[in-house]
């Protein structure tokens, strides 16, 4: 039987900055792409735009991320060259786009929750579209949208550990292969869940105080 | 595009082996939510007792299964439980972990939808003279079904849908299926692409089901579904 060694640890630390990475950078485009998507699902005026986000949206949450996953890096792999394609590359690419989708609807859903008077007061100020979205809109509703996104990025953290169908070693994989080296699932597998917890707790603590001081009610709990 | 060669006949020649893996999929989310909600019932009833071991033992649970990724506690259970001698086939230690999972969301639903029911309606009970277990029958229960019945139902397709998981530890369900047709026919993007249409429409029906079940059993609208698990 095998030991937890430096080597060991030094291979789940590997994993761990994968997940962190993954974590941070489709979140980051995951929000670019999701702030463009909630705008113009809940544009009032041009109705394509609407239809286009909505059904995107629905489409990705309708499918399981690791499906989405699959499809995505296959599907990338086949428009692609003969080459590979780099794996954390299309990872990172299909996780911003499914987080997009996801943030697309808290977006849409914080837009649309801001009052309909404060459209109104912007056109009476003479804003136009874009500028009371930007200017009047938009800062009132990232505030009723923050909640719900700190609870987005807590499940973000969750899904990246499916990267392992695409063979990408985020900290599940490889606890789970140390796991099985050192033959002590209990240590090694614990000591990922507590990474998990240690790195969501605040995440779900901070999500929680902000809903209580805001007052705002999400729609299903994370 | 002359490069583009999709044979979508590969999947469409095997549906069977698709719906097989969609009834096995249905088999496992019907039973987990199940369990689930048994222990959601159980865990929400901890939750808000008075006991203070009760509360953190039934809150440690929660706070664990919300905050962990679904891998991890099924490859926990999956190479840990053979260690203490319980030995338990793939499909059933998935099914324990998805128990376990809706348990834990079950019970912030329930015990949320519980404390929802508005202190009036209560205190309204009791002065019309009903004892405990009558304000808990006809008040409480009804008021507190009514909150807890679209979330729950939202929950039930996220359990679905994170299903596709338990293929890693070689447990059946659809994605487990498509797999397998997979490593025969190598069509991976067609076989995926066709995996996630189903799983698409099944998300999708699921959905309309509910809000027509929960239109008609509690005239409730469904909230936003705004969260996912993962």
């Amino acid at each position: 039987m095998n030991s937890i060694g430096i080597n060991e640890l030094r291979y789940m630390l590997q994993g761990l900055s994968m997940t962190l990475r993954l974590w941070v950078v489709s979140f980051f485009f995951g929000m670019i792409m999701g702030i463009i998507l909630g705008i113009a699902k809940s544009n009032h005026k041009i109705k394509v735009f609407r239809w286009i986000a909505a059904a995107y949206i629905d489409m990705i949450r309708g499918i399981p991320l690791i499906v989405f996953i699959l499809v995505g890096y296959f599907g990338a792999n086949y428009l692609g060259s003969d080459i590979d394609l780099p794996r954390f590359g299309v990872a990172s690419a299909v996780l911003s786009l499914y987080s997009a989708a996801y943030l697309g609807e808290i977006f849409r859903s914080g837009i649309e929750s801001v009052h309909k008077n404060q459209w109104e007061a912007a056109s009476a100020l003479g804003f136009s579209y874009v500028q009371s979205l930007r200017y009047v809109i938009i800062p009132q509703a990232i505030r009723i949208t923050i909640p719900s996104t700190i609870g987005f990025l807590i499940g973000l953290l969750k899904g990246t550990s499916m990267v392992i169908v695409i063979s990408l070693t985020d900290l599940t994989t490889a606890s789970r292969r140390i796991a099985e080296h050192t033959r002590m699932p209990f240590l090694v597998l614990g000591l990922a869940a507590m990474v998990y917890f240690v790195l969501n707790y605040p995440l779900t603590k901070l999500g929680e105080k902000l809903e209580e001081k805001y007052k705002i009610k999400k729609g299903s709990l994370t | 595009m002359d490069f583009i060669d999709l044979r979508y006949y590969v999947p469409l020649r095997h549906l069977d082996v698709f719906a097989r893996g969609l009834l096995l999929t249905i088999r496992l989310v019907a039973l987990s939510c199940t369990f689930g909600l048994a222990l959601g019932i159980i865990g929400a009833f901890l939750k808000t007792s008075k006991n203070r071991i009760l509360y953190i033992m039934s809150n440690a649970y929660v706070m664990f299964f919300r905050n962990t990724p679904l891998l991890v506690q099924i490859y926990f259970l999956y190479f840990a439980l053979p260690t203490l001698n319980i030995d338990m086939s793939a499909d059933n230690t998935a099914l324990l972990a998805l128990s376990l999972i809706f348990g834990a969301y079950a019970t912030e639903i329930i015990r949320g939808g519980i404390e929802a029911v508005h202190n009036n309606f209560i205190e309204a009970g009791f002065s019309l003279g009903m004892n405990s277990l009558q304000v808990f029958r006809h008040i409480k229960l009804p008021l507190a079904m009514k909150a807890i019945a679209p979330p729950l139902s939202n929950q039930i397709i996220l359990i679905v849908l994170s299903s596709a998981i338990v293929g890693q530890i070689s447990g059946r369900d659809l994605l487990y299926e498509a797999s397998l047709l997979d490593s025969r026919y190598f069509r991976s993007f067609e076989i995926y692409t066709v995996t996630a249409l189903i799983y698409f429409l099944f998300a999708k029906v699921l959905s309309i089901i509910f809000y027509k079940l929960n239109k008609k059993i509690f005239r409730q609208e469904p909230p936003q579904r705004l969260s996912s698990t993962l």
